[in-house]
Formats: structure tokens, C-alpha cells, sequence
């Protein structure tokens, strides 16, 4: 049962921000993540504030240099948006697969990286594709790369009083694709035991321009393997050279040994996968 | 008109012996040349199921009754623990809480075959999420909050986890066995971990195992997994010292009954169980769990009180599948004859006997399976550990014994170059072999089920293992099971005409997804000749329901039908004497087909039943009203207690098979299903369609038994208690082709010849599952679930 909480609805951006500034109170978006908790007796706030009534954070923005997505834009909008699905395709491919359609849609991306989960499975997909945080406090506004937001399990960069408004996209350039691939024991309704996201341009001759690869469960927080991504730039893309990234990507991650899974086998499936999300990306150039 | 095919001397039923058994009331179809009732046969669709698929249907915690407190539990977050002290001082401060109870409050114990559970921890807690404190207040929220301030101070005690670990016997979870009331059907060992043991010797295993050309010899383990119904238990109860009102979700409301008159006192008939619909159950709502805590609360408050479980309490505090070992033994010939096995079988039954040691007899008696094998030796031991309570599971343990046998199976037919298919039917019991509890069999229709079975996955149309173009590893693997039911056991049923000419069917199954509210209509149709649509069922309340055993074991359509037909042919008389009156002539002139009602010598006087003309005759006539009985008691022959053999230990055996084909990505090690073929022996298909839907869900509870499901416990504590972490197979999961073959080798008793179908579909889908994928890795595995990590780092 939901345990008893005082519910604030504020209308903007700054009012959200007060309250959490002045009360403990929790911010509550698609309460996905918070009402589970609540329901199960793990968690028990006394205020929560819903941020539904501010428009704002519904918005979602094109610029020449990218795109701002508001932070309450839920997964359903990444799994049908066709610019979602031919550009930003890991990140359509991640949200298409959280929990089941009505999670999807009430479950936002914002909660999603707000969350702290090392399995979100935003939070890959976005890592490779540099996004970018926008994050607001009572009366100031700061930009932090994803790749710095997340501090360890279940904390995030933010601070008291402040909240995520958008995420900002840039826009790949016109030779890369992406593959995101979620290893689940069940086909749906399932947290990623693994998540492999990865992200490649060519250059004019064919060879690597940019290579990005982010590990989701593979230690406390989503990380990006950055030698394996150095092993690839400016090399011919071919299965060996993958495998050998692979092999790089399974040394750079950190996952424990839990009753979920060994870390023998995490750092297996680590090993396939990358190489089974960077063929498959490089296919799809 | 009655369905006569083959007579049999009459028989005085020693149940009830003032009632003479008329030959004509045995059926028998030896034949199919017989013509049945155009309702045996039909799929009807279920009469329950608009309701339920439109959320009308009300089930447990839909209910309320006004007055009504709710009540919160404090679960033990101990697994073994002695409770030094709980400080409830807090929580009794709290305004609107109206009773917090401990076991210091509460000393009542209960239980079916051994009463050993407290309905709150006494004096130590036995498993991590056993109730220890409950609370009553005014609202839900008062009660949960009065919960969070109980302090509870543990001295932790050694846990026992393993079924290693509760036969070294260092720590006992119950330190005397003769503390508590033993009601029979179990016999604990003085000083050790055993609820109960069973044996089972049919010839000489030795000479067995020296006429063998091959023996293997296996460990094997299935996880402990949790039923996982939907509907969470709730229950309501309104009860003082004298009286005792149970509104429940209960299976099998007399068996709550009687454990509620006995755990507190009451005389039997002052305790009403008033049930709900279920949500599901697969054998969890058969045990008395959260009516004793209500039953407490309610006699504390004198108010009424509602209880429903939370998920998470659900899964700490429910009901469970006990986790199981096997040390097997099998041999064969060259020619791929069986000759001896011997199975040495350990329950991890959890913290109290429930049902635990009925799993181990049923289990014990189908250990072997459906197989010719002239030695046996069966020792099977009802542990008890640490652990959430093991009881029924759909079917009493009967997937993780045809796990052990197939895979032993699987294991000589790889050894001796045998197909395992034809090894299996090499092997297959024959009608007038002597089954290892020593009885003759009748009406095996085993192999065709193999047979079926394995056709359905084109057993025959390539290599059994191969590796696609992909890479995939793709394998075909089969398993067969045998099953019996609970015997001797007794039911019984009315039929009411009401003054509209509809007919009320009285009876205590209960319709928890097995389809029982629609066939018994249909079997009661079929000698009425009344339209199905005017026979309802009516909801079961122990106040005024004829009493019937239990819904468990797949016996529902088998005895509740055999009542059926007995109420229902009582009515036939009545309907006939009831127009002898009118038309004023004897009642051998009468005749009754298909519900017409003739005089044979006046063409003038006859009268449909399902018309509205016929309610005329009704009017101010003694209610026509039918009572239908039917009891295995007479056929059952008591299994001698050091062997378990027996010319007659069920009434009915369930047979069928599966086959399995999957495909395993060697990548990740994960594992897919491609079609599973299912082929059992229903004896009679009284709703065909029915029959296939019991079996397509079976299978997919089996497919979670075989890739996804186990309860995880680490130093004693369940960590997987949540939806998220325990799998469950979804819809999304069901994307594979089941294609089923409903066998009919009819019982020689049954209805129309029908055998049980509610649990069987399950038992075999795990095994068959499992083979295939030993057989696509090359690698035989030794547990369920095969999960990746197992398929990865085989060997
Ligand atoms: C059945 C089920 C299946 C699921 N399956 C998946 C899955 O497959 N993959 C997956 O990744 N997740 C899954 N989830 C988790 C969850 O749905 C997602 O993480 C979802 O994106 C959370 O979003 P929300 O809007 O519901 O967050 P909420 O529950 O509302 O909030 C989550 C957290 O983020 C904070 N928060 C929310 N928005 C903001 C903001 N704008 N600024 C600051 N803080 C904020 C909240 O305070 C809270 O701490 C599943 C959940 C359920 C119940």
C-alpha cells in the first residue's frame, strides 16, 4: 500500500525548486520508480512534489546544433518518434524496451537518469550519444554532461533544490548509426543484467571517425569504456577489431559478483555484446 | 436416459451404505463407437470468463464488510532467530489502533497433518517473513504505521538452508516434534529435521542394478519457486468465542474449516467459510494463512477484520514450492530395457510440514514414471528448513520428479545409442503391467501421448541437435510424467430445480481457472438433457455447500462430475415421478430423453423441461431437489506403510508428454523456445477447448519453471521477494507455438471416462525444456532453471 505523503503540484520551474530547497520533499514525475519503492515499504516521503503541471519539462526543442528534450517526455515518445528511431536509434532501441507499454508511458526520461539506476535504460544510449544535462536550481541554470552526472549508485549529480529540466542531443553527424542491446533473462518487464550501447561514424575513406561505447550494469553507475573507444578511432572497422575492443570493454568494466549474477558472467556477456552492438551498428551505416 | 454402456454387479458403497449403487450408475466406454451427449465434447466457452476479463469479477479484496478493521503484519526479518523481547508500546499509543498482538498474546497453533505453525512467532521465528506481530485498526494506514513501531529485539540462531544442512541435524528448526498435535498423514523423526519419509520397494533394486549393462547416477536439484498467483491471500474474518465467519479466496473450504475449528476450538459447524473468487491459486490457497491471523484479531476486537497481503508480504509470507534434491540411480540393458532405479529425494519443505509431506507421497508414488521397471527402491525425505513454507504446487511435486526420471531417461538413451524417444516407448507401462507400487495397470495411454507428442515438434524430421546458420544452437528434447490423485477422498453435491425450471448446482469445487464451473454444468446437462445456460453453479459457502474434500489434485471434474451425474439422475426420478403424479399413471410408464418427459402410453402427456410451459408443473409440488455423492474409499487399497505398495492407491493416474525444441544463443547462453508439442491423456475432452487452454497455461508456468524461476535466499533472507527480481514469465515470453493433442483413453470410471487435466499440462514442459537444451549444448544439466550463466560456463 502507498503509505500516506502530502502532494504539492507546483506550476513552475522555480516554485519546484523552493519547495525542494525548503522541505525534504521528493520530486515526482511518472512515479515508476518512487511508487514501487513506496509500495514495497522501502521508501516513505512525507511530501512529494509532482512536477506534471510544469509545461516546461514537456518540452521538446530542435535547434541547428541539436535537440532539448524535456525531462518528463516519456519512453513511448522515443520509441515512435521517427527522428528518434532513425537518428538517435540506440536511444529508441532503450526506451522501446523499458518494462512494458504502460511504463513506457507513464515512466519519463527524466526519472529514468534522475533514478540512479546502473540499469537505466536511457542512460547508455544517451552517454554515446554525449548528452547533455540542463539543470535548474531556484534561480540559475547549469549544463553537465551526462558522463558527469551520475556520482555512484543511486546518486546523481544534483544537487538539494535542483532538478533536471532537459536533456540536449547533438546531432550525429551524417555517416554513424547506433546499436543498443539489452540482455534481459525474460522478454519483457525485465532490468538490463547488461546493457551494451555503441555509437560509430566513418570517416570519407570508410575508417573510424568516432567510436563510443557505454556499458549499463557493468559497475555501480553506466560508464563509457574509453580505451576500448580509442582501440577503434581511426582504425578499419573489421570483426577482429571489434573483438579486440571487446576485450578492452570487458577489462574497463566493474561488475560485482550478486545473487543477480556472477561477475564471471557479466563480464562475458560484456565481451559478446560489444561486439554483437558494434558490428551490428557499423551494418547499419 | 442414461449413458449405459457396460453394467457392473452392484456394489454397497461403505461411505454410505443406506444408498444402493445401481449398476447403471457405473459408466463405461470402452469404445468410441458409443454416443455421447451432444454436450460432452462441446466447447462451451468458460461462464466465468466475460466476468472475469471484464473486471466485474470480485475476488478477495474486493470484498468488505462494514465495521470492518484492517489489519497490518510485522514480519520476521530474521530467518532463525529466538525473540528476546517486542516492544509493542508505541504502536498501542497510536489513535485507531484497536489490538496489537504478539505470540505472547496469541498461543494457538495450526496446521492439517501436524499442528505445529503459530499464527504469530512464538518464543523464536522459523523463517525470514514469518508474521510475528499483527495489528488491528481503525484505517489501513493507522495499521501499517503501528506495524513500523513494534520493535522486535532477535538473538539469531544458525540457519538452516540446504536440505544438507537439515540432515546434518546440528540445528533443528523444531526442537520437539511431540510438542504439537499430530493429526495424522506424517510421522516426524524424534530429534531430527524429518516432517516425514517415505518408501517405496517394489522387487530388489540389487539384482536390478546387476542385470543392468549401463547404470547412471545423477544429482539433481530444483529450485524452490512460488506460486505467484495474481491475487494476493486476503481474508475477512468475524468471530467471537462461540462463532467463526471466514470470507476467503480458500480452495479447499472445508480443509479451512476444520483447521480453524481445531486451531481454536470450535465446534466444526460454527465455523463458516464464506468464499470468494479466486485469483488464482495453483495450491497456495489451500493452506490457511492469513484466516488464522484475522480469526485472532477478530476474536481480540470483536470486531470484524480484513487482512490482504501485499506483494512483497507474498512473497515473504505466503506459500512456496519446496526447493528439491535427487540422488537417482537407473539401469538398463543393452536393448534399452529398464531394470532397477533408485531415487533418494530430499524436500527442502521449509519451516513447517503444510502440505509438505502429502507433496512427498504423491511425488514418491510418481517418482519412477510412467515406466515398466520390475525393481524400485524410492526414499523420500520431508525436510524442514529455514525457509518459506513448501505445499501443493500444481501438480504435489510432480515436475521435479519427472525432471529427475527424463533426465536419467535422456542420460541411457544418449549412453546406449538409443533414440530417446523410442527408449521411452520401449520402456512405456502397457495396460496389465504391474506399475512399481504394484498394481495393475488399466486405461496407459502413454505412448501414444509420446508418440503425439513428439510428432508435434517433427521428432522424426531431422537431427535432434543441430546448429542453425546463425550459430544457434538448436535441440529437441521430450519428457513424460505420471500422476495420481489424491485417494480416498469423498464429495459430494445438490442440484436444485428453482421454480423457473433453471437448475442451482451446490458444490464445494472451486472454480480457480480450471474450468470446473462450466464442465460440471455440462456433465450435469448431459443427463438432464437441460440446457447448459439454466445450470448455474452457486458460490461456495460452507453454510449451506455439500461437503467436498478439496479442489486440488485434478479431481474436480473426475468426483465432483461422478456427484454430478448421481444428483442429477436422483432428479431425472423426481422429474419422473413428479409426471407420473399429474398425468396420474405409474412412474414405470414414464420415459426421459434429453429432458422431454413422456407418458409411453398416452401420446398426449408430454412435456419439455426447458420450456417455459413445464414450470406449471412445479407449482406447490415438493421442491424437486437432488443430492449426488461420490467417494473413492471402497476402490482405495491402503499402501503398505514400509513399501507403499498397493493393488489400488488412486483412483485415477494422469499420463501425458511433451516435446520441446530451443534454441540457445552460445553468445549470451540464453535460450529460446520454439514450439513445444503437448499430447496427455484426458480420458474424455467433456470441453475440448478447455482442455487446451488448462494445458497452453501449464506450459507457460512450466517455461518459467524451466529458464526464469527460484526463490534466491542468501544467509536465510529471500532477496528476489519482488516482481522485478522473482521472473515470472510475461505475455511477451509466450512467443513460441504450443501445439496440443488431447488423448482420450478413457478412464474406466470417470465421467464419460474423464481424467484430470488441471495440473498434468505443467509436469512435463520443465523436463522436456530442460533435455532439449542439454541436448543443443551437448551437456547434460543438472538443475532447473537453466539459466544463461549455466549454459555459458557449462563445464
Ligand atoms: C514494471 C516496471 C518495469 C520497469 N522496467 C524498466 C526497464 O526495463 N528499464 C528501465 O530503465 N527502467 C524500468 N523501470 C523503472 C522506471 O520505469 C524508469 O526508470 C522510469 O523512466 C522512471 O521515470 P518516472 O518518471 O516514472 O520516475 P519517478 O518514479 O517519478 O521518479 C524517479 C526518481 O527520479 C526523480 N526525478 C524524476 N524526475 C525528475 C526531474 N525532472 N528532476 C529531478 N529528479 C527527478 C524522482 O524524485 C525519483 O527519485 C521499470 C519500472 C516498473 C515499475
Amino acid at each position: 500500500m502507498l503509505p500516506a505523503f502530502k502532494l504539492l503540484e507546483p506550476n513552475t520551474i522555480e516554485e519546484a525548486c523552493r519547495i525542494a530547497l525548503d522541505t525534504d520533499g521528493m520530486f515526482l514525475a511518472g512515479a515508476t520508480d518512487i511508487f514501487v519503492a513506496m509500495h514495497g515499504g522501502a521508501l516513505f516521503p512525507e511530501t512529494l512534489i509532482s512536477l506534471a503541471k510544469i509545461d516546461a519539462l514537456r518540452d521538446i526543442r530542435k535547434t541547428d546544433q541539436g535537440i532539448f528534450i524535456g525531462a518528463l517526455t516519456p519512453h513511448r515518445y522515443f520509441e515512435f518518434n521517427q527522428v528518434m528511431k532513425t537518428r538517435y536509434t540506440a536511444i529508441h532501441e532503450g526506451c522501446a524496451q523499458v518494462g512494458s507499454p504502460q511504463i513506457r508511458n507513464r515512466g519519463t526520461i527524466g526519472g529514468n537518469l534522475c533514478n540512479g539506476a546502473p540499469s537505466a535504460d536511457s542512460a547508455g544510449p544517451l552517454l554515446v550519444f554525449d548528452a547533455v544535462c540542463v539543470i535548474v536550481g531556484a534561480a540559475y541554470e547549469r549544463t553537465l554532461p551526462l558522463r558527469e552526472f551520475y556520482l555512484g549508485p543511486k546518486k546523481t549529480a544534483l544537487r538539494k533544490g535542483e532538478l533536471l529540466k532537459s536533456i540536449y542531443l547533438p546531432e550525429p553527424v551524417s555517416r554513424s548509426a547506433s546499436r543498443y542491446i539489452k540482455f534481459t533473462r525474460r522478454n519483457a518487464m525485465d532490468l538490463a543484467l547488461l546493457g551494451v550501447s555503441a555509437y560509430l561514424a566513418l570517416d570519407d575513406s570508410g575508417g573510424i571517425a568516432d567510436a563510443r561505447l557505454a556499458l549499463t550494469t557493468a559497475g555501480p553507475t553506466p560508464i563509457r569504456a574509453g580505451e576500448a573507444e580509442r582501440r577503434l578511432i581511426g582504425h578499419k572497422p573489421c570483426d577482429s577489431l571489434f573483438s579486440e575492443a571487446a576485450a578492452i570493454a570487458e577489462n574497463e568494466s566493474l561488475p560485482r559478483t550478486s545473487w543477480r549474477s556472477s561477475k564471471e558472467f557479466r563480464l562475458k556477456l560484456v565481451k559478446s555484446l560489444t561486439e554483437k552492438a558494434l558490428r551490428e551498428a557499423f551494418e547499419r551505416i | 436416459m442414461d449413458y449405459i454402456v457396460k453394467t457392473r454387479p452392484a456394489k454397497i458403497d461403505p461411505l454410505f451404505p443406506e444408498i444402493n449403487i445401481d449398476p447403471g450408475d457405473v459408466f463405461d466406454f470402452p469404445d468410441d463407437s458409443v454416443e455421447l451427449p451432444a454436450i460432452i465434447g462441446k466447447s462451451l466457452p468458460r461462464k466465468d470468463g466475460q466476468e472475469k476479463v471484464t473486471g466485474r469479477t470480485k475476488f478477495g479484496a474486493d470484498h468488505n464488510i462494514p465495521g470492518q478493521l484492517y489489519a497490518a503484519v510485522l514480519h520476521s526479518t530474521e530467518a532463525h532467530a529466538v525473540i528476546r523481547k517486542i516492544d509493542t508500546s508505541e504502536a498501542k499509543k497510536i489513535k485507531g489502533v484497536r489490538a496489537v498482538l504478539t505470540g505472547e498474546d496469541c498461543k494457538v497453533r495450526f496446521g492439517h497433518m501436524l499442528v505445529d505453525q503459530p499464527v504469530l512467532a512464538q518464543e523464536k521465528v522459523r523463517y525470514w517473513g514469518e508474521p510475528v506481530a499483527a495489528v488491528a485498526a481503525d484505517t489501513l494506514h493507522l495499521a501499517k504505521l503501528a506495524v513500523r513501531k513494534i520493535k522486535v529485539d532477535y538473538e539469531p540462531l544458525p540457519v538452516v538452508e540446504t536440505v544438507e544442512d537439515a540432515l546434518r541435524a546440528d540445528t533443528l528448526v523444531h526442537e520437539n516434534w511431540s510438542d504439537y498435535q499430530l493429526l495424522g498423514g506424517c510421522a516426524p523423526v524424534p530429534g531430527t529435521n524429518i516432517v516425514d519419509e517415505f518408501v517405496l520397494v517394489h522387487g530388489d533394486v540389487e539384482k536390478g542394478f546387476r542385470e543392468a549393462d549401463v547404470v547412471v547416477e545423477n544429482e539433481l536439484f530444483c529450485s524452490m519457486i512460488q506460486h505467484a498467483p495474481l491475487e494476493t491471500h486476503a481474508a475477512i474474518a468475524i468471530a467471537d468465542h462461540d462463532n467463526c465467519h471466514i470470507i476467503s479466496p480458500a480452495q479447499s473450504p472445508f480443509m479451512i474449516r476444520k483447521i480453524i475449528a481445531n486451531a481454536f476450538g470450535y465446534r466444526l459447524d460454527r465455523v463458516r467459510v464464506t468464499c470468494t473468487d479466486i485469483g488464482g491459486a495453483f495450491g497456495c490457497k489451500v493452506e490457511a494463512r492469513l484466516e488464522p491471523l484475522c480469526v485472532a484479531l477478530a476474536r481480540r476486537t470483536k470486531r470484524p477484520v480484513k487482512l490482504v497481503f501485499e506483494r512483497h508480504e507474498e512473497f515473504a509470507a505466503a506459500l512456496a514450492r519446496a526447493g528439491v534434491k535427487f540422488r537417482i540411480k537407473t539401469g538398463a540393458t543393452k536393448e534399452g530395457k529398464l531394470t532397477a532405479q533408485q531415487i533418494y529425494i530430499y524436500w527442502d519443505t521449509g519451516a513447517y510440514a503444510t502440505f509438505g509431506p502429502r507433496v512427498n507421497y504423491n511425488a514418491g508414488f510418481a517418482s519412477n514414471g510412467p515406466y515398466y521397471i520390475p525393481n524400485s527402491f524410492v526414499d523420500g525425505f520431508c525436510l524442514v528448513s529455514n525457509k518459506s513454507l513448501g505445499t501443493a504446487y500444481r501438480g504435489f511435486g510432480i515436475t521435479e520428479v519427472a525432471f529427475a526420471h527424463e533426465t536419467q531417461m535422456d542420460a541411457l538413451a544418449n549412453k546406449l545409442g538409443i533414440d530417446p524417444l523410442e527408449f521411452r516407448l520401449k520402456n512405456a507401462l502397457r495396460n496389465g503391467q504391474e506399475s512399481v507400487a504394484g498394481e495393475v495397470m488399466q486405461d496407459v495411454g502413454i505412448s501414444e501421448c509420446l508418440e503425439k507428442a513428439a510428432e508435434a515438434v517433427g521428432w522424426y524430421d531431422g537431427p535432434l541437435q543441430w546448429r542453425t546458420a546463425e550459430g544457434k544452437l538448436r535441440g529437441k528434447g521430450i519428457a513424460c510424467f505420471i500422476k495420481l490423485t489424491g485417494t480416498p477422498s469423498t464429495t459430494s453435491v445438490m442440484l436444485r430445480m428453482n421454480e423457473d425450471g433453471t437448475v442451482t448446482l451446490l458444490s464445494g469445487s472451486r472454480e480457480m481457472g480450471q474450468g470446473v464451473e462450466t464442465v460440471l454444468p455440462q456433465l450435469a446437462s448431459s443427463v438432464l438433457g437441460i440446457d447448459v445456460e439454466r445450470i448455474i453453479m452457486s458460490p461456495v459457502d460452507t453454510a449451506f455447500t455439500p461437503y467436498d474434500k478439496t479442489t486440488t489434485s485434478s479431481r474436480s471434474t473426475f468426483h465432483g462430475g461422478l456427484a454430478v451425474m448421481d444428483a442429477a439422475r436422483d432428479m431425472v426420478r423426481q422429474l419422473k415421478a413428479l409426471m407420473a403424479r399429474h398425468w396420474d399413471c405409474p412412474v414405470e410408464e414414464i420415459t426421459y430423453d434429453k429432458g422431454v418427459i413422456r407418458c409411453l402410453f398416452d401420446p398426449e402427456a408430454s412435456v419439455d423441461i426447458n420450456t417455459s410451459f413445464f414450470t406449471r408443473y412445479l407449482k406447490e409440488e415438493p421442491p424437486i431437489i437432488a443430492v449426488g455423492r461420490y467417494g473413492t474409499k471402497d476402490i482405495f487399497s491402503p499402501p503398505d506403510p514400509d513399501t507403499h505398495q498397493s493393488d489400488r492407491p488412486t483412483i485415477m493416474w494422469m499420463m501425458g508428454a511433451q516435446a520441446a525444441e530451443v534454441e540457445v544463443d552460445p553468445d549470451t547462453g540464453r535460450t529460446k523456445i520454439i514450439r513445444i508439442g503437448a499430447a496427455h491423456d484426458v480420458g474424455r475432452a467433456i470441453n475440448p477447448d478447455n482442455c487446451r487452454q488448462q494445458i497452453q497455461g501449464a506450459v507457460l508456468m512450466g517455461v518459467g519453471n524451466a529458464l526464469l524461476e527460484e526463490m534466491i535466499y542468501v544467509n536465510g533472507v529471500l532477496v528476489n521477494a519482488n516482481m522485478v527480481d522473482y521472473k515470472i514469465p510475461t505475455s511477451m515470453d509466450a512467443d513460441f507455438e504450443t501445439m496440443v493433442d488431447l488423448v482420450e483413453c478413457p478412464h474406466n470410471t470417470g465421467p464419460y471416462g474423464v481424467k484430470g487435466i488441471g495440473e498434468p499440462g505443467m509436469a512435463p514442459t520443465a523436463p522436456a525444456i530442460a533435455n532439449a537444451i542439454s541436448r543443443a549444448c551437448g551437456h547434460q544439466f543438472k538443475s532447473i532453471p537453466v539459466k544463461a550463466e549455466h549454459v555459458l560456463f557449462r563445464e
